[in-house]
């Protein structure tokens, strides 16, 4: 399958700044792709140069395996940082001038109005808006056009735990239709939940690009707990295939292989701990992200 | 090309200054208009009279062909309200960050500098078929014996009031996407126009370059009607070397204003 995109050495540098440096990527097509990074690790900067709002100072970039052009443009619906719309429009009139820049006809104003509940307010002005629906009228925006690629930069910003939970769903629902999804987020919970391949930056590089289902397949963490927790620290700690452990609220968390599961419960049984809790989780993207981040400095 | 002149006119149908300052604009021409007649028809009234021999009230001010040269001189003096609302709507693109979205969204950066170049002609050619309304509507009133000649004599200085009105608008539109802020832009503007360049101008003896200065260059495409009712020596037409210079500064706003935006991270 051809990327949807791929970027070649893209750099930008606000003066000394290196907010991007050397970024070569390559993004799938049909993929939930999710570009990770603490705050000015330079995701914001580099979607601002793939939608052309930004002048790259070196590299390229490719959509679909052409050079970009407002064209291409009108084929990805995006949302970045804060949503902008004319304050003194309503959602309705606003959404018809997006229209007019896609030449993608008014037909989808009502729905996508409906998609993401604004459906009421749709002849109220902007600024009358909370921060949670100008995100969701945003979101409306972004979908106007059935657009085959989607740009999100931390769409659940201002939204309530609803508002998040119908983000996801209606990200979920866009990729099963064969959609690209471009999710800039530091909500890893979020990324883990809807991703399928992620990437990390830091400092304005890329320190890590794979699949999000490599993250948790090979390790697992298990939780513990018993009655003699000393013993337990011992032993665990005596466990041959133990990866890595700590503590964490009085319970010892052991990083162990994944097919060794059974194995770790008889070996403590053996050795007379009576377990009062058993929990496996997930090695979650967090954890990984933040072991990532820690190997860099 | 529609296209973009459809996403303007959303803009400006909801837009409570638009229609101000196009009201405000349209109301101050005819208050001065009308005042001019009266005031002549005051003094003529106290037995005034210019340089002893003219009665004020006979001046053909408001009849044809004097007319056209006369309101197109007194409405140039306003086209600072049109260039306020320019103001407005760049800045405002680029506060509400609505520039970047729209880009983002899929309109080319010349697509949205040809938007504004339509505000502009929106404003420059009502502002002169306002102007040809009126000056019709007074010719007929004011002029006692009507000939076709007489009314369409000094018509060309209609064209020459759009051509006024378009460049300042550019003027204002190039200032505004430097600037970026919009009190300030309207402060640089009103500086430049009434206070800057007039002295600069003013200390300047040589006529020639006088006329290569950008405002005179406009302003220059309808000279003084006035004193031609002293029985001085007036221009009463454009002149060729005028209209070139103002349209070499047309073709230099215009390159300018794609160069600033071409150039720049939104």
């Amino acid at each position: 399958m051809k990327p949807a995109l791929t970027t070649n050495k893209l750099t930008k540098h606000y003066g000394r700044i290196k907010a991007v440096e050397n970024l070569t990527l390559e993004i799938p097509e049909g993929s939930v792709f999710g570009i990770l990074g603490p705050n000015g690790s330079g995701k914001t900067t580099t979607l601002g140069m793939l939608l052309d709002v930004l002048n790259p100072t070196r590299g390229s970039f490719a959509w679909y395996g052409s050079e970009s052009t407002a064209e291409n443009r009108r084929k990805i619906g995006s949302l970045l940082e804060t949503p902008c719309f004319y304050p003194y429009l309503s959602a309705v009139v606003n959404l018809k001038i997006i229209a007019e820049i896609k030449k993608s006809g008014h037909d989808r104003i009502d729905e996508v109005l409906t998609l993401v509940g604004l459906y009421e307010r749709r002849d109220s002005l902007f600024h009358t808006f909370s921060l949670g629906m100008k995100q969701r009228l945003a979101l409306a925006a972004a979908l106007l056009s059935d657009p085959p690629l989607l740009i999100l930069d931390e769409p659940t910003n201002g939204l309530d735990p609803i508002g998040i939970a119908e983000i996801r769903d209606i990200i979920i629902s866009v990729s099963k239709q064969g959609k690209t999804v471009i999710l800039a987020s530091h909500l890893l919970d979020e990324v883990q939940k809807v991703c399928t391949h992620f990437c990390i930056l830091d400092k304005g590089r890329l320190v890590y690009s794979g699949l999000v289902s490599d993250v948790s397949a090979s390790e697992q963490q298990v939780e513990i707990g018993a009655s003699d927790m000393e013993l337990l620290r011992k032993t665990v700690a005596a466990y041959p295939h133990l990866l890595r452990s700590e503590e964490e609220n009085g319970k010892v968390i052991a990083l162990i292989p994944i097919d060794k599961l059974v194995e770790l419960s008889q070996f403590l049984s053996k050795k007379g701990i009576i377990i009062t809790h058993f929990l496996t989780r997930r090695k979650s993207l967090e954890k990984q992200f933040l072991d990532i981040l820690k190997e860099q400095q | 090309m529609k296209r973009l002149l459809k996403i303007e006119w959303y803009k400006l149908r909801h837009h409570t200054p638009f229609w101000i300052f196009a009201g405000l604009h349209i109301v101050i021409l005819l208050l001065i208009f009308l005042s001019a007649k009266f005031f002549l028809d005051f003094l003529a009234g106290k037995g005034e009279m210019i340089r002893d021999v003219i009665d004020p009230s006979r001046i053909p001010v408001l009849q044809f062909p004097d007319v056209w040269h006369n309101i197109t001189y007194i409405a140039g003096f306003l086209k600072i309200i049109l260039a306020i609302y320019v103001i407005i709507s760049v800045c405002n693109e680029i506060s509400y960050s609505t520039l970047r979205q729209n880009i983002m969204n899929g309109m080319s950066r010349s697509e949205f500098v040809i938007s504004k170049f339509f505000l502009i002609l929106l404003f420059s050619l009502s502002a002169t078929a306002f102007l040809l309304v009126t000056g019709l509507s007074f010719g007929f009133i004011y002029t006692a014996s009507i000939k076709l000649h007489f009314v369409i004599k000094y018509i060309g200085f209609l064209p020459a009031y759009c051509m006024q009105v378009t460049m300042y608008l550019l003027v204002a539109f190039l200032l505004a996407l430097v600037v970026k802020r919009t009190g300030l832009t309207m402060g640089l503007l009103i500086l430049y126009t009434y206070i800057v360049e007039p002295i600069i101008v003013f200390r300047i003896k040589t006529d020639w370059i006088k006329s290569l200065f950008p405002l005179r260059a406009i302003n220059n495409l309808i000279r003084l009607p006035f004193s031609k009712y002293l029985l001085r020596e007036t221009q009463d037409y454009v002149a060729l070397q005028d209209l070139g210079i103002a349209l070499a500064y047309t073709a230099l706003f215009v390159y300018l204003i794609f160069l600033v935006l071409k150039k720049r991270d939104l």
